[in-house]
């Protein structure tokens, strides 16, 4: 379905590019999030787990992701954003090992628009608002491995997270291609993480004090990446 | 084409992009050292491999390891049958039962499954096992070795000497000697060093035999010694050898003393070192007689004839053995003292001695098997060996106390009188030489050297006649019958209440010498014997000459020997012996009645005596030589 939806994004934009000045453009993203909720959650669900040397390495300190999007006349863009983050505890040994992952994946629709705050010769800077809307996937998983046992878990909960933010661009033009930097802060709100499958599709996800757990995708995220004109009409 | 590329283009980054996931960390990899196989982690206590086990046992062990390891599952297996084990913490115990196995190795295995304590996922979660396996073998010996066979048994010293053969480390659990009885059992428990010195004295056992009418006379008379190797299972005894008690082994014998004691002798009770001594019970006195044998003088006077009957027990010197008496009717007599002679069951009234023959003949009424009574004649040796019998002659009258046996004091033949008939016995082969018998129930007759004499108790005549000359010598009446030497040369003759002696002359009648009345008269070689009252005369019938002596009794039965020239006098179980040489009186007492059924009582029921060749004869069987 998410192929689907993407698929169809770009068939659209594709139609409208030759009569406007098109850029396209695709980043790379790296964010920090502001104290999520799933961080929390992940050192609620490792402390449970009562092995000796049990640590957690990762616990949603960061995302990142990459980004396509189309930029109309220097001022309107949509993209597409795929982001990535995750969390993890485990303790190996040469016995085996224990795992708890956390994973979780957005795919965001958004719409930018930009507005010149400063403009040099070759470069721009760019002062934008943001619209976008995540579909986020938190992807629980426990993995052991023991004397030749294994087992395996692992659960998908899904949710719709919408958020707005603001930007700061900068362009620097190098005639055939441009470019990019930026530095957003992504305000969100968290949709319910709710069970995929059948009879728990009505439960979300809850911590131990019973607060509903959101996706962490509000925060600082800056990317760096390159724009293509697809069209000039100068 | 272009739009195409492009498009596709498209597709593969979306696709990339879709398909973007969380790089996460490495896995919290702790270096660990995995466990090692140990050795040594369980001791059995007190058991070494191949120890025996013959009994039933039960086995401990510890299992010992790391702190950090634990024991999570032990297990038992013996010869690869599993059996359980008690487990305390890590102290195992276990049984092992030998009856359940065959003679032989068998394998112990015991399997412990410990964690490994190395703190690793696995050993957290109690998946990481580390299995030891210790074996160890056992040997089972449910049989003993094969005991020792019994090459003696022996009486030695007084005692038991028994000897067996070597046994070189026999295995058992317990050793015994095995001394079984007829119904009992005695087990003598044998160390090693008893066994290995191959011999054992037997300072106890006692055997004997009792008499049949008590409830355990045969227990001991018999003892079979082996030994026995014991197992908790199997007992096994080696061959026996055995003791039998002889009847020898406790003889008595009485030998007469004098007219006031006897004597009892004892022989040594073979076993004379495991006993005390023996008791003897007779009838005059208990006493307990030495066990290496002996005699002892009871003040008594010694009953000629009677039944001395005793009980005898040997005294053991534990209380292990219960013996019975041993009783016996009718004690043995000491042959240097006592002749004996098999008399009992017959009937006879007289004994005589022919020196010519130098043989004793008895004259001996049996019962035929038509309830006839036969006169037999009995010929003996000089010291009452039997040596044949003859018959004589049907006896319809049974006043047996009319049937005497003479000597014929002239050719040495016999005479036998039984008041209806007199034969004359060839003292060789002892035919009937000559007879005389009567029709007439009531004549009372006797041939002697050719005079018959002849009375009949119905009209009391009485008739002396020379069969050989045919002359009569006397026709008369007498209230009794008379009597007639058995040289036939004097004759006794009641005439009006007076008693008178007659010499035969020439066929007649010389009256020697008027006498006491008397029912007792004997003359033999010109000498007279008679008594009356308490007096005993002996009167020379040549010279006229008389001396007496005095009886306790009157009118005694009494015999003459003619060879030791002493008178036998008795009546009613009191006897005399009267030595006309010496004039000594030797009085005895003797038995009377006959003790058992006897199926000729109707002819005696009471013994007699007799006095021939200086024997003094009882007709039970028993002579004394009074010379």
């Amino acid at each position: 379905m998410r192929y689907l939806f993407v698929y169809l994004f770009m068939v659209c934009t594709y139609t409208g590019m030759q009569a406007q000045q098109i850029e396209l453009f695709s980043d790379v993203n790296f964010g920090i999030p502001i104290n999520p909720t799933l961080r929390s959650f992940h050192d609620e669900l490792s402390q449970q787990v009562n092995y000796t040397n049990f640590k957690t390495t990762d616990n949603f300190r960061y995302n990142y992701g990459f980004t396509v999007g189309l930029k109309f006349e220097k001022e309107f863009s949509i993209y597409f954003t795929n982001k990535v983050s995750g969390a993890k505890s485990s303790v190996a040994d040469y016995s085996g090992y224990v795992r708890l992952t956390n994973e979780l994946k957005g795919y965001t629709i958004g719409g930018k628009y930009d507005f010149y705050v400063y403009e040099f010769e070759k470069s721009a800077l760019y002062l934008g608002a943001k619209l976008q809307f995540t579909k986020s996937i938190l992807n629980l998983r426990t993995e052991s491995k023991s004397s030749e046992n294994s087992q395996a878990d692992a659960k998908d909960l899904k949710s719709l997270d919408i958020g707005t933010g603001l930007s700061m661009t900068y362009e620097y033009d190098l005639k055939f291609m441009i470019i990019r930097a930026y530095l957003d802060l992504d305000i969100y709100k968290g949709g319910k993480l709710k069970f995929e499958e059948g009879d728990n599709k009505d439960l979300y996800l809850q911590d131990q004090s019973g607060v509903k757990v959101t996706t962490g995708w509000s925060g600082f995220n800056s990317g760096i990446g390159l724009s293509i004109p697809l069209s000039k009409n100068n | 084409m272009i739009r195409s590329i492009k498009l596709l283009l498209t597709i593969c980054i979306t696709a990339v992009i879709t398909s973007c996931s969380y790089e996460f960390s490495t896995d919290n990899f702790i270096d660990i050292a995995q466990p090692e196989q140990a050795t040594n982690l369980i001791e059995l206590n007190n058991f070494k491999n191949l120890d025996v086990i013959n009994i039933e046992s039960q086995l401990t062990y510890i299992f010992t390891a790391k702190k950090n390891q634990f024991l999570r599952e032990s297990l038992l297996y013996i010869d690869g049958k599993e059996f359980g084990i008690t487990m305390n913490g890590n102290i195992g115990t276990f049984g092992i039962y030998p009856f359940m196995y065959e003679d032989g190795v068998h394998t112990i295995k015991l399997i412990s499954k410990y964690s490994s304590g190395t703190g690793s996922i696995a050993d957290q979660n109690q998946t990481e096992i580390i299995t030891y396996i210790k074996e160890i073998q056992f040997v089972v010996h449910r049989k003993p070795s094969a005991p020792p066979e019994i090459t003696e048994a022996t009486i030695k010293d007084g005692s038991i000497f028994l000897k067996w053969s070597a046994v070189t480390n026999p295995e058992y659990m317990n050793a015994f000697l095995r001394l079984k009885f007829k119904t009992k059992e005695i087990r003598i428990p044998l160390t090693k060093e008893m066994l290995d010195q191959g011999y054992y004295v037997d300072k106890k056992t006692v055997l004997h035999g009792a008499s049949p009418n008590s409830s355990n006379f045969d227990e001991y008379k018999e003892v079979n010694y082996s030994i026995v190797f014991a197992s908790p299972y199997v007992e096994l005894a080696g061959s026996s050898k055995g003791l039998s008690y002889d009847p020898s082994w406790i003889s008595l014998k009485m030998s007469y003393v004098n007219d006031s004691s006897y004597k009892i002798h004892w022989s040594t009770y073979p076993l004379y070192a495991n006993i005390t001594g023996i008791e003897i019970k007779t009838r005059d006195l208990t006493f307990l007689a030495t066990s290496t044998g002996g005699e002892l003088i009871i003040n008594k006077p010694y009953v000629l004839g009677q039944d001395y009957w005793t009980y005898t027990i040997p005294r053991a010197i534990t209380e292990q053995y219960s013996l019975d008496y041993l009783y016996t009717s009718d004690t043995s007599l000491d042959e240097e003292t006592f002749g004996v002679f098999p008399f009992k069951t017959l009937y006879s009234g007289t004994i005589v001695y022919n020196p010519s023959t130098n043989k004793n003949y008895a004259l001996i009424i049996e019962i035929n098997s038509q309830n006839v009574y036969e006169i037999y004649i009995y010929e003996y040796s000089a010291k009452m060996v039997f040596i044949k019998k003859k018959f004589i002659s049907e006896f319809k009258s049974p006043r047996y106390e009319k049937i005497k046996l003479f000597l014929d004091p002239i050719l040495n033949n016999l005479f036998i009188d039984t008041s209806t008939s007199s034969y004359t016995i060839d003292k060789l082969n002892l035919n009937i030489i000559a007879s005389h018998v009567s029709s007439d129930i009531n004549d009372d007759i006797d041939v002697k050297n050719n005079i018959l004499r002849k009375w009949n108790s119905w009209n009391f005549s009485l008739s002396l006649s020379n069969l050989q000359t045919n002359v009569p010598i006397y026709t008369g009446t007498s209230i009794a019958p008379g009597y007639l030497s058995r040289d036939g040369k004097y004759a006794c003759i009641f005439k009006q209440n007076s008693l008178a002696v007659y010499r035969i002359t020439n066929d007649q009648l010389v009256k020697v010498i008027d006498i006491l009345p008397s029912i007792r008269i004997e003359i033999e070689n010109d000498i007279l014997y008679y008594s009356n009252g308490f007096e005993v005369y002996i009167v020379n019938l040549i010279t006229k000459t008389s001396k007496s002596f005095t009886t306790n009794w009157t009118d005694s039965d009494f015999k003459l020997d003619y060879v030791s020239n002493k008178i036998l006098l008795y009546q009613n179980g009191n006897a005399l012996i009267y030595d006309i040489t010496t004039q000594r009186k030797t009085p005895f007492t003797y038995e009377t009645t006959k003790s058992n059924g006897n199926p000729y009582s109707q002819l005696g029921r009471e013994y007699v005596l007799n006095l021939q060749n200086g024997k003094l004869i009882h007709s039970k069987g028993i002579y004394i030589n009074i010379n």
